[in-house]
C-alpha cells in the first residue's frame, strides 16, 4: 500500500468536502496569482529602471513648474569630462491625447540628440535614429498605445495637447518600442514642439524634467547632490531623484494600486490557510479511528504524520492548480488592460508569479497540515479506539 | 415549532475549532470588503459633495483641469454677458476669476513625504459661488494682506497648515503668508485647497491670467443655455456644471474600485464555499441528533432553518467582528493625488451606513449561501437509517 494509494482513496472518500475544498481555495488563489504577478512585474520593472542609471531632475516644488531648457548645459558643465553623467535629455509634457477620445497619453516631447543615448532601452537601432535624426516630426511609440489606436511604423498621427497652448499636431511613427518598460509612452521632438509653440506665439525653451543618464551607481549618487546643491537658492531649485522614485510618485496618483494588490495577496494567503486548516481538521477528526487502527496494526508514527500532512499538502496542491492554471490561460486569451492604472501595458500572469503562488500553496497546505498530523502522530491508539466505539 | 436559537448557538459552541475558523474567514472578508468601500466611499463623497449645480466652471477648451487651463484676461471679460448670471446684493454679478497653483508640503505622517497641494487663488466674490465654503475658525484672508486660509482636510492632513503658522509661496520662494483661518466645504474637495487673494498670487507667481473662472446662474435650470451661449462664438471657453468636472476626476479611483469589486467577489464564492464546507461536516457529524429532534416531532422545514439559522449566526457576529475592526481606519484621513489636476485632495475614510448594509447582507449571503445545500441534506435525514446507524 503506498503514500499515493492511501492519498487518493482519502481525497476521494468524500468527495463533496474535496471539490468544496478546491473550490474555496482555488478561487482566491487565481486572485493571489492575479496580485502576484502585478507585484512581481513591478518589482521587474524597478529592477530595470535601476539598472538605466537615469537621475530625474525636475522643479523642486512641484513638476509642473517648468524649468528653464538652458539647465541642460548647466547639468553637462558639472561633468566636464564626462566621467558620471553619459548625457542629458530635457523633457517636456504634451498630454496628448488623440482626438475625439478621453485618455491623456503619457506623451512627452524630448531632446532629440540625447534621447536615445539616455534612453538607450527603448532600442532604437542606427535606421531607426537616422529617421529620428532626419524627421522633424518623428515620434517613437510604445506598443500600449500603438495597440489601442492600431499605430504601425510609417503611420501619420494627430494629438491634442492638453497643456496650454492646446496645439494639434501631426507625427510620424518611426519605432514601435517593443520594450515593456516604456510601453505606455509616446516620445517626440523637443525642437519640433518648440517651433509649433513659437508659431502661436507661446513662449518656449523650458522643459519640465532633465533626464540624465549616468556612468555609474556612485556617480549618479554624487551628481544627485551636486546638481541640486548648483542650483539651489536660485529661482529654479531642483529636486533630483532616480527613476523608482520619481515613479513612485505616479503609482500614488493612480490610487496606489501595488500597495492594494500586495495587502489582497497577504489576505487572500490567510484566507486560503483558513480553508485549508478548517478542511483537514475536519478530515482527521472524522478519521481518528482508521488512524488509531493504522497505528495498532503497526504504522509507524512518522509514517501516520506524513499521511496526513501529504494529504494537505496535496489539496493545497490541487487547489492552487486549479485556481492558478484557469487564471493565467485567461488572462492568456482575454489580457487586462490597464492603460490609466499604471506603467504597465497589460496585466499578464508571469512565470514566476505562477511558480510563486504554487510554492506558497504548498507552503499552506503544510502550515495547515501540521498540527492535525502532529495530533494523529501522538494518537494513543487505545483510547482513540476507546473515545469513538 | 422552529429550534430555539439557543441551540443554535450552543452547537457552534460545540465544534469550537471550526466555528472559530469560520468566524475569523468571514470576519476578514468583511473587514477588507468595508474598508476598500470606505476608500471608494471617502473619495466620492469628497468628490460629490464638491459644487453646485448652480455653478459653472469654465476652463479653456481642450484642457482637462484647471491646472492646465489658461484663460487670457480678456477673454475672462467676455463672460460678463452671459445670460442668468446670479447678482450680489450689491448688484454685481457672480462671476469668480480664479488662479489655481501647487505647492509642495509635507504629510503628516512618519515619512514627511510631500504632497502636491493646491493654492487657489480668489477674489471675495468667491465666497459668495462657493457657498459651501465657511469659515471654521480664524477669519478670512485681507485682499492685498499676505493672508492664506486653509481647508479643514489640508489643514489635518499636511504639516504646518494651522492658524498662526506660515507658507512660502510664489514662484522664486519669496512670499510668505501667515494662515490666519481654517475653512469648511461640505467635507468636498475644496477642504484640500489653500486659498489667497488673487491678485497678490498673481504677482507671486508672475501669471497675467486666470486657471478657472466660476460663475453662479439664478438656476440650474438654465445651465444648458448658459453653457451653449459660453461654448458659441461670442465667447469660445468651456463650461461644465461644477459637479460634473469632479466626477471626470474620480475617474481612475473609479477603475480601481471595479477592480477590487471583482476581485472581492471572487472571494465572497470562495468563502461561501468554504462555510458549505463545514457546515456539510456539522450535518453529517450531527445525523443522530436530527434524527433525534425529528423524532420528537420538529419539523423537517425547521431542522432546515435550524442550520440555516446556525451558519447565518455565526457570519453575522464575524460580521460584526469585521466592522468592529473597520472602526480602527474609520475616521483616518488619506489623500489621493489626481491625475489629471496633479495635486493631492484628502478624503476620510468612512463606514457609512451603507457600508454597513453591504457588509451584513454579504455575510448574510455567505452564510446562507453556504448553509442552503447541507441544511437541505439535514431537512432530508432518514429518521430511522440515521438512528439505527450511529
Amino acid at each position: 500500500m503506498t503514500l499515493t494509494y492511501v492519498l487518493m482513496q482519502n481525497l476521494k472518500r468524500n468527495r463533496l468536502r474535496t471539490a468544496l475544498t478546491l473550490v474555496a481555495f482555488a478561487l482566491p488563489m487565481g486572485i493571489f496569482v492575479l496580485a502576484i504577478s502585478f507585484v512581481v512585474a513591478m518589482v521587474q520593472l524597478a529592477q530595470q529602471s535601476e539598472k538605466q542609471l537615469r537621475l530625474a531632475v525636475h522643479h523642486k516644488t512641484t513638476l509642473t513648474n517648468l524649468l528653464p531648457a538652458g539647465m541642460r548645459r548647466k547639468i553637462e558643465a558639472l561633468d566636464p569630462d564626462r566621467s558620471r553623467l553619459r548625457a542629458v535629455c530635457g523633457m517636456r509634457w504634451f498630454g496628448g491625447r488623440v482626438p475625439d477620445t478621453q485618455n491623456t497619453l503619457t506623451s512627452l516631447a524630448a531632446d532629440a540628440d540625447t534621447f536615445p543615448i539616455v534612453y538607450s532601452d527603448v532600442g532604437m537601432t542606427e535606421d531607426e535614429i537616422e529617421l529620428w535624426n532626419r524627421e522633424r516630426t518623428a515620434a517613437v511609440v510604445g506598443t500600449g498605445p500603438a495597440d489601442t489606436y492600431g499605430w504601425k511604423v510609417g503611420d501619420r498621427v494627430v494629438l491634442e495637447s492638453t497643456v496650454p497652448p492646446y496645439l494639434t499636431l501631426e507625427f510620424k511613427i518611426v519605432k514601435v518600442i517593443s520594450n515593456p518598460e516604456r510601453s505606455n509612452f509616446f516620445y517626440f521632438r523637443l525642437d519640433y514642439l518648440n517651433e509649433s509653440r513659437e508659431a502661436v506665439g507661446a513662449s518656449s525653451a523650458r522643459c519640465n524634467i532633465f533626464w540624465t543618464k549616468c556612468n555609474s551607481a556612485e556617480g549618479m549618487r554624487s551628481l544627485q547632490a551636486q546638481i541640486d546643491k548648483t542650483f539651489a537658492n536660485t529661482p529654479d531649485e531642483t529636486k533630483s531623484e532616480d527613476e523608482n522614485a520619481f515613479a513612485a510618485s505616479f503609482t500614488q496618483a493612480n490610487g496606489n494600486l501595488p500597495g492594494l494588490m500586495q495587502a489582497m495577496a497577504i489576505v487572500v494567503v490567510f484566507i486560503v490557510t483558513l480553508v485549508a486548516g478548517n478542511t483537514m481538521m475536519m478530515s482527521f477528526r472524522e478519521r481518528t479511528c482508521e488512524l488509531a487502527i493504522f497505528k495498532a496494526i503497526g504504522f509507524q508514527r512518522g509514517r501516520i504524520f506524513v499521511i496526513v500532512l501529504a494529504e494537505s499538502v496535496m489539496l493545497s496542491f490541487v487547489g492552487s492548480l486549479c485556481g492558478v492554471i484557469p487564471t493565467s490561460l485567461g488572462l492568456l486569451y482575454f489580457p487586462l488592460t490597464l492603460t490609466r492604472l499604471g506603467p504597465l501595458p497589460r496585466l499578464e500572469v508571469s512565470f514566476s508569479a505562477v511558480i510563486a503562488s504554487i510554492v506558497i500553496a504548498v507552503a499552506v497546505g503544510f502550515a495547515s497540515g501540521l498540527w492535525p498530523a502532529f495530533q494523529s502522530m501522538r494518537l494513543k491508539p487505545a483510547d482513540a479506539l476507546r473515545k469513538i466505539a | 415549532m422552529p429550534l430555539p436559537l439557543y441551540y443554535n448557538w450552543r452547537s457552534l459552541l460545540q465544534r469550537r475549532l471550526s466555528s472559530s475558523l469560520t468566524f475569523i474567514l468571514v470576519a476578514v472578508v468583511v473587514f477588507v470588503l468595508s474598508v476598500l468601500l470606505s476608500f471608494a466611499a471617502g473619495i466620492n463623497k469628497s468628490l460629490a459633495a464638491t459644487g453646485s449645480l448652480d455653478n459653472l466652471l469654465i476652463l479653456k477648451p481642450g484642457a482637462t483641469s484647471e491646472s492646465t487651463s489658461i484663460i487670457k484676461r480678456h477673454e475672462a471679460d467676455r463672460l460678463v454677458q452671459v445670460p442668468h448670471v446670479a447678482l450680489n446684493a450689491a448688484g454685481a454679478p457672480l462671476i469668480s476669476r480664479e488662479l489655481c497653483v501647487q505647492t509642495s508640503i509635507p504629510r503628516i505622517n512618519a515619512n514627511k513625504d510631500p504632497a502636491n497641494v493646491a493654492i487657489r487663488g480668489v477674489d471675495t466674490v468667491a465666497f459668495d459661488i462657493h457657498q459651501e465654503v465657511q469659515i471654521a475658525s480664524g477669519r478670512k484672508f485681507q485682499l492685498g494682506a499676505l493672508e492664506a486660509i486653509v481647508g479643514s482636510a489640508a489643514s489635518q492632513r499636511y504639516a504646518n497648515l494651522t492658524i498662526g503658522s506660515e507658507i512660502t509661496l510664489g514662484r522664486l520662494s519669496n512670499r510668505i503668508y501667515k494662515v490666519v483661518g481654517i475653512f469648511d466645504a461640505d467635507g468636498g474637495a475644496l477642504e484640500s485647497e489653500i486659498w489667497v487673494g488673487r491678485t497678490m498670487l498673481e504677482d507671486a507667481y508672475d501669471r497675467r491670467f486666470h486657471s478657472s473662472v466660476v460663475i453662479r446662474l439664478t438656476d440650474a435650470a438654465h445651465a444648458t443655455e448658459a453653457i451653449q451661449y459660453i461654448s458659441g462664438p461670442t465667447v469660445q471657453l468651456n463650461a461644465k456644471q461644477e459637479p460634473d468636472y469632479y466626477a471626470e476626476l474620480s475617474k481612475t479611483t473609479a477603475q480601481i474600485v471595479e477592480l477590487t469589486t471583482i476581485l472581492i467577489a471572487i472571494m465572497v464564492v470562495g468563502a461561501i464555499f468554504a462555510v458549505a464546507n463545514t457546515m456539510y461536516a456539522a450535518v453529517d457529524g450531527r445525523k443522530r441528533e436530527i434524527a433525534m429532534l425529528r423524532t420528537i416531532g420538529f419539523s423537517k422545514a425547521s431542522i432546515l432553518t435550524a442550520f440555516i439559522v446556525e451558519s447565518v449566526l455565526i457570519c453575522t457576529c464575524a460580521c460584526v467582528a469585521g466592522l468592529a475592526a473597520c472602526t480602527l481606519v474609520h475616521g483616518s484621513r488619506r489623500d489621493f493625488l489626481s491625475d489629471t489636476t496633479w495635486t493631492v485632495m484628502a478624503y476620510e475614510l468612512r463606514i457609512t451606513p451603507a457600508i454597513l448594509a453591504v457588509a451584513m447582507g454579504t455575510a448574510i449571503l455567505v452564510g446562507a449561501g453556504g448553509a442552503l445545500m447541507p441544511a437541505l441534506k439535514a431537512s432530508r435525514t432518514h429518521v430511522i437509517e440515521a438512528l439505527r446507524k450511529a
